[in-house]
């Protein structure tokens, strides 16, 4: 399949280091302590953060940190063809790495003792799950208030012959490897780092060079929002 | 400037299940497309082919103006588009869009306009420009949007062009589309239309296809000859309920009204017989099948009909009449030649699938009517049928060879209809005849292009102090190559020596083409396409440029080189010990040819160091040969020879039977073992994207003509493994016919499957194996400078001795897969070109003259047999029609037995089931020997064929008399050894004497055939 068009455009019209179109939403429900919504094109998740609250299973406590715990799970028309579970064994995986993620990016010691809760939920999957879910998960976690190092900013990139191209939907990853990135902006670190195939060693730079670059625009879309909400919720409160 | 807007495309898919799915994807719009104007204010970008036009050449439009097409304008009017004087055109992303989706071929040609800088081809990306993208509406069809979004983007280049005094033309071959562009107040015009208002393009009016679109069907129209093509939606349901079969169209070699469809599943390929049943279906055409039940099968027919035959009978006139009594003749003559064998599945074609439409070569036929514009063309493909073209300088065609594209098959039409796209050359002319194979077989053959030559080193090329650190110093061993005489890219030497220990030391030195060829580069895509170096008689086409595959690459003699070694310790039993890999330098002592090779060793006063090596190599190789025999490697023949063509005038001066020198076998040996290892190495350390080649074992009904075949002779073959099958080859000899063996063997190698590339993760490691060569695995490594083959297989290797890295298409499995189709594709096809054009050179030698020649049987029919003539390498076919043989003796008034005529026309019987045509007493088996006398047919000065009368056994009213006496006394004036030649008998009683004598002096008679064949040849 043609990815990138002898025009330079891809399927969708973007140029190759183009993101899509990301919008996201902070505190959509009550209940639980944080919650927010990510689009990222047609790739679109729910994210809620509950804690820190009790640990659940008294075994698993830590005295001096907090236990952080993730899960996800996709509902049935997200993708093509209905799934037929909710949770199987990918999204356990992809559970295990979130949660490994904010291992690092929560600064755990200020929660002894208590447990944080990450439930990511995928409406609608197109390319860049994993990234979409670790996106709106930051999110959560922020509206939720849990103390974090940095953002984490998660983006996805990908090889086409000879051209990195970033972002890639669900028919780009089809040909080629899909490279995720999470990642630390202020720190300029990278938190986690996850090939779909192998990738060869020539071509993993520039891809991996440009996956940052994304990272970086995600960022700044997402403290954009993020400011908005904090000051529309200033407003309310001043109003009050 | 950048995206502007988001919207979503929608639309439902049905998956294999049978689910539908809806997908919606993403379309982003753009507010920085540009319009491609050279010099236009209002846009940016950096691409702008459009010139800035300031005249017309149309009537019909007298402002200056850039083209639009429509896609149908651009799948159907594609060689318009690549005339010369059609530029500034302006491709719509719809449109290519839809020509990729629709027809892979012309979607190439198209990219390659838009790649041709002088064309000034600019595609506009209006599904993603903001003005111009329109939304499919409730109720519209696919078709109908996006005939309108042509039309609105059409209409954004009027009114964007406007500032510059520039205009588009909308290009259009659908009625009603033209009108509804009008009503936006955009020109817009069909193909014909503007090309007749065309004033500086004369001809270009011949190029303009003529396509119908599919009418309504008129039931009470008469005039239609075949039925009509299901639709497709019909098609595809009846294929999943399992009514219809799917499959290639391979029209038969012998026959042109009968087809083998090969469907999945099926153990016996389906037959087509009849026009009607082909139903308009043409050669490698994906047809959709309709069986008939059992009772009407039928077994393939036993007759060989040829097209121009037919044609030719039935006159060039072409109303109605002549249609429906040609059709009838044709029915006549198949029911005649009804094949009596075993019956087969048989069916009729009620669709076409998919179309392999090309373009081909061939000539025009001269037509009785003149001024007409209609003519008739023959393709040089003899599975095509004639098609019909509208030309009005037909009289500048004739003579000359042409290439013509189909542009439909209307159900009222007996022969497709197409168009003319260009004259190749004269008939004929060396170059026109070669430029007309290497078309017909897809070679490419254009120079190198700039950018190709440019990765080429510069000279003067030396070794540098790096170079000679990074490669191991051979250059102090005594290495020779061996290779035939005349041959200039020499890639591989040899050397030999004595160790210590009592073990020889062999190594096989390769020219190291991948030190030049970089993964990559232009030239490396250059070879790649090529895939391999194509051998004409009289040309070779390089895989590589000329600088490095006779000069750089070429192991010549006394100079440095850079090579690809491969070192073996053998014990004296010709056992491996060791092998390694490695990059060198050696210095060639001598390029041999094998008779040089074969001279010093058999010469036992040669005692210096390199020829001891080759003594000790071919007894090595001697060795490696028998085990490799033992294990059950087939030693098959074929039927090559070889021409010596006067350089001057390009006439064949000589045509000798390829010569077999032990230096051959030796060099061969080794170069086997020499893949061997390469293929075992690079499996070893890549086992999922090695390069291997294998050769399947044929499925037993391969075998089915070749014991049909030996069993008239009484003789079995087991054919259960290769090794059974080598065994009861070498046992079948015959002392009576010393060619037999070989005959055997020629036909078996007609039995044996094509030997492919692969990539090892693809397949089974039991699917590897080569049956031929009896090797569990297999590859190429010795031939880099003429297989691109070899190319992958030494940049395997280098990685794996470290000398090179890999590279990311080198270690994709699924990558390697598509180039190993790639190279088959490009390497059966060359072997067809070299087999054509050996065949052309073969017809050229044989004209202006009567030659006689000894001849095999091969294949029997009931209307014709099939003889191999091995001093000549061809295939004749001797028509046992004698209708056909009295209008050539006609046209030939210089055959004077006139007797002939008096004696009433032989019958032929053809016993299908036993295999042998019997004419009174007189049997004819397969392989019996056969006197033919052949000739070329110049009555037709644009279509040659070869014209085989029998000779001997002599058949009264049938066979001719042998040349005569006249000849046969110059021949024995020159050389005294001839013995004297029994005069011509009487025919009428001499059958069989005749019959019984030719046992005796059959042998005698070979000889002397031969060396009566070299002579006149010398003449």
């Amino acid at each position: 399949m043609e990815i990138i068009s002898p025009e330079g455009l891809r399927q969708d019209g973007r140029t190759p280091t183009c993101l899509r179109t990301i919008s996201c939403r902070l505190g959509l429900y009550d209940r639980p302590n944080g919650s927010a919504y990510l689009e990222m094109g047609n790739t679109k998740v729910l994210a809620a953060v509950y804690g820190p609250r009790e640990v659940r299973s008294i075994s698993k406590q830590q005295l001096d940190e907090c236990v952080i715990q993730c899960q996800m799970s996709r509902i049935a028309a997200c993708q093509g063809e209905r799934v037929r579970r909710p949770r199987d064994q990918r999204t356990r995986a992809m559970s295990l790495q979130i949660s490994g993620i904010f291992q690092g990016a929560i600064r755990k010691s200020k929660y002894p003792g208590s447990q944080i809760d990450i439930y990511v939920q995928v409406l609608e999957a197109d390319g860049g799950v994993m990234s979409a879910c670790v996106n709106a998960s930051t999110l959560a976690l922020i509206h939720a208030g849990v103390e974090l190092v940095d953002y984490v900013v998660s983006c996805t990139a990908s090889m086409h012959k000879q051209t990195p191209v970033l972002d890639v939907t669900h028919q780009e990853t089809v040909t080629g490897c899909e490279l995720t990135i999470s990642f630390l902006p202020n720190k300029e670190q990278i938190i986690s780092m996850d090939t779909s195939h192998p990738l060869h060693q020539d071509q993993f730079e520039p891809v991996m060079d440009l996956a940052i670059v994304g990272c970086h625009q995600v960022y700044d879309n997402m403290h954009q929002e993020v400011e908005a909400y904090l000051q529309d919720k200033h407003a309310i409160m001043s109003h009050r | 400037m950048g995206l502007q807007e988001r919207k979503q495309k929608i639309f439902y898919r049905k998956t294999k299940k049978g689910n539908i799915l809806k997908i919606v994807r993403e379309h982003y719009l753009r507010d920085d497309v540009w319009c491609g104007l050279d010099g236009c204010g209002a846009c940016e970008g950096d691409k702008r082919p459009l010139d800035m036009l300031t005249t017309s050449d149309s009537t019909l439009m007298t402002e200056p103006h850039h083209l639009i097409i429509d896609t149908n304008v651009a799948l159907h009017q594609i060689d318009v588009l690549s005339h010369d004087s059609i530029t500034n055109v302006i491709i719509l992303q719809t449109v290519i869009t839809e020509v990729k989706h629709r027809s892979l071929p012309v979607y190439k040609r198209l990219r390659d306009l838009l790649d041709t800088h002088n064309k000034k081809f600019y595609v506009f990306t209006n599904e993603h420009h903001s003005d111009c993208y329109v939304e499919r509406e409730e109720k519209e069809s696919v078709n109908d949007r996006n005939d309108r979004a042509i039309r609105i983007a059409t209409w954004w280049y009027k009114h964007h062009f406007r500032m510059n005094n520039q205009n588009v033309v909308l290009i259009t071959n659908d009625i009603d589309n033209r009108d509804k562009a009008r009503q936006l107040e955009v020109e817009a015009y069909t193909m014909h239309e503007y090309i007749s208002s065309l004033q500086n393009a004369p001809g270009l009016l011949d190029i303009v296809a003529q396509v119908e679109e599919e009418k309504e069907e008129d039931v009470t129209y008469q005039g239609y000859i075949f039925p009509s093509h299901w639709s497709m939606e019909k098609i595809k349901l009846s294929l999943k309920s399992g009514k219809l079969y799917q499959g290639v169209f391979k029209t038969s070699r012998n026959n042109f009204l009968e087809a083998n469809v090969m469907i999945e599943g099926f153990d016996k390929p389906v037959l087509i017989q009849g026009r009607l049943n082909i139903n308009r279906a043409l050669h490698d055409d994906v047809v959709a099948v309709q069986i008939f039940p059992k009772e009407q099968w039928s077994a393939p027919s036993a007759v060989v009909i040829d097209q121009e035959k037919q044609e030719a009978e039935t006159g060039g006139n072409d109303d109605e009449k002549a249609d429906e009594e040609a059709m009838k003749k044709e029915q006549e003559l198949l029911a005649a030649g009804k094949g009596d064998g075993e019956c087969q599945p048989t069916g009729c074609v009620v669709g076409v699938i998919r179309r392999k439409w090309r373009q081909f070569c061939g000539i025009i036929r001269k037509n009785e009517i003149t001024d007409s514009t209609r003519h008739l063309f023959i393709p040089a493909d003899k599975k095509i049928p004639f098609i019909r073209i509208e030309t009005r300088q037909a009289e500048s065609l004739y003579n000359k060879r042409l290439i013509v594209a189909i542009d439909s098959w209307p159900r009222n039409s007996r022969n497709p209809k197409g168009h003319f796209v260009r004259v190749i050359g004269t008939i004929g002319d060396k170059d026109a005849e070669n430029e007309v194979i290497l078309l017909e077989h897809d070679c490419p053959h254009t120079k190198f292009s700039e950018s190709v030559l440019n990765c080429l080193p510069k000279l003067p090329w030396v070794i540098t102090e790096k170079d000679e650190d990074e490669r191991e110093d051979l250059r102090h061993i005594d290495v020779c190559s061996v290779d035939p005489i005349g041959c200039t890219d020499i890639d591989d030497a040899l050397h030999c020596r004595l160790l210590p220990s009592g073990n020889y030391e062999v190594g096989v030195h390769i020219a190291d083409v991948s030190h030049f060829i970089r993964p990559g580069t232009a030239l490396d895509k250059e070879a790649q396409n090529r895939s391999t170096t194509v051998y004409l008689t009289n040309r070779r086409i390089d895989m590589v440029p000329d600088l490095l595959s006779s000069n750089l690459c070429s192991l010549r003699g006394s100079v440095d080189r850079f090579a690809f070694s491969v070192i073996w310790e053998m014990t004296p039993q010709a056992e491996v010990l060791s092998a390694r890999f490695c990059k060198s330098i050696i210095k060639s002592r001598g390029e041999l040819s094998y008779e040089q090779a074969q001279q010093r060793i058999d010469d036992p006063a040669m005692k210096d160091d390199l020829t001891e090596s080759l003594r000790n190599l071919n007894m090595l190789a001697k060795q490696i040969k028998t085990k490799r025999i033992e294990n059950g490697a087939l030693v098959l023949a074929s039927m090559e020879v070889k021409f010596h063509i006067d350089p001057d005038n390009d006439t064949v001066i000589d045509i000798v039977a390829k010569q077999h020198l032990e230096t051959m076998s030796m060099v061969e040996e080794f170069m086997l073992l020499a893949n061997v290892t390469a293929a075992e190495t690079t499996l070893q350390h890549f086992p999922d994207c090695a390069l291997l080649r294998r050769h399947p074992a044929p499925p037993p009904s391969n075998f089915e003509p070749l014991l049909a075949a030996a069993k008239s002779q009484n003789i079995t073959l087991d054919v259960s493994s290769n090794k059974t099958l080598a065994n009861s080859l070498n046992k079948s000899t015959r002392e009576d016919n010393p060619f037999f063996n070989s005959m055997l063997r020629i036909m078996t190698t007609r039995c044996m499957m094509q030997a492919v590339y692969f990539c090892s993760g693809t397949l089974e490691p039991e699917e590897y194996s080569h049956y031929g060569l009896a090797t569990p695995t297999y590859t190429h490594f010795t031939s880099p400078i003429r297989r691109y083959a070899d190319i992958i297989v030494h940049r395997l290797l280098a990685v794996i001795i470290e000398a090179e890295r890999t590279y990311p298409e080198l270690l994709d499995p699924k990558k390697l897969s598509d180039l190993s189709q790639h190279i088959n594709y490009r390497h059966k096809m060359a072997q067809y070109a070299g087999r054509g054009s050996s065949e052309i050179t073969a017809i050229a030698s044989l004209k202006g003259k009567v030659s006689e020649f000894m001849s095999y049987v091969l294949f029997l029919h009931k209307n014709a047999i099939q003889v191999l003539v091995p001093t000549i390498g061809q295939q004749l076919t001797l028509y046992l029609d004698n209708r056909h043989k009295r209008k050539e003796e006609k046209q030939a008034p210089k055959q004077e037995a006139m007797d002939v005529d008096e004696v009433p026309a032989p019958e032929f019987e053809f016993n299908e089931k036993e295999l042998y045509v019997q004419c009174g007493e007189l049997i004819i088996r397969p392989f019996d020997e056969l006197r033919v006398q052949a000739s070329v047919d110049a009555s037709d000065v644009q279509h040659q064929r070869v014209v085989c009368r029998l000779v001997e056994p002599v058949i009264p009213g049938f066979s001719v008399p042998p040349l005569e006496k006249g000849s046969k006394q110059a021949d024995k004036d020159e050389k005294q050894k001839d013995k004297p030649v029994e005069g011509p008998k009487d025919e009428k009683t001499a059958v069989a004497l005749q019959v019984s004598e030719e046992k005796e002096t059959k042998k005698k008679r070979e000889t002397k055939d031969k060396e009566r064949k070299k002579k006149k040849m010398k003449k």
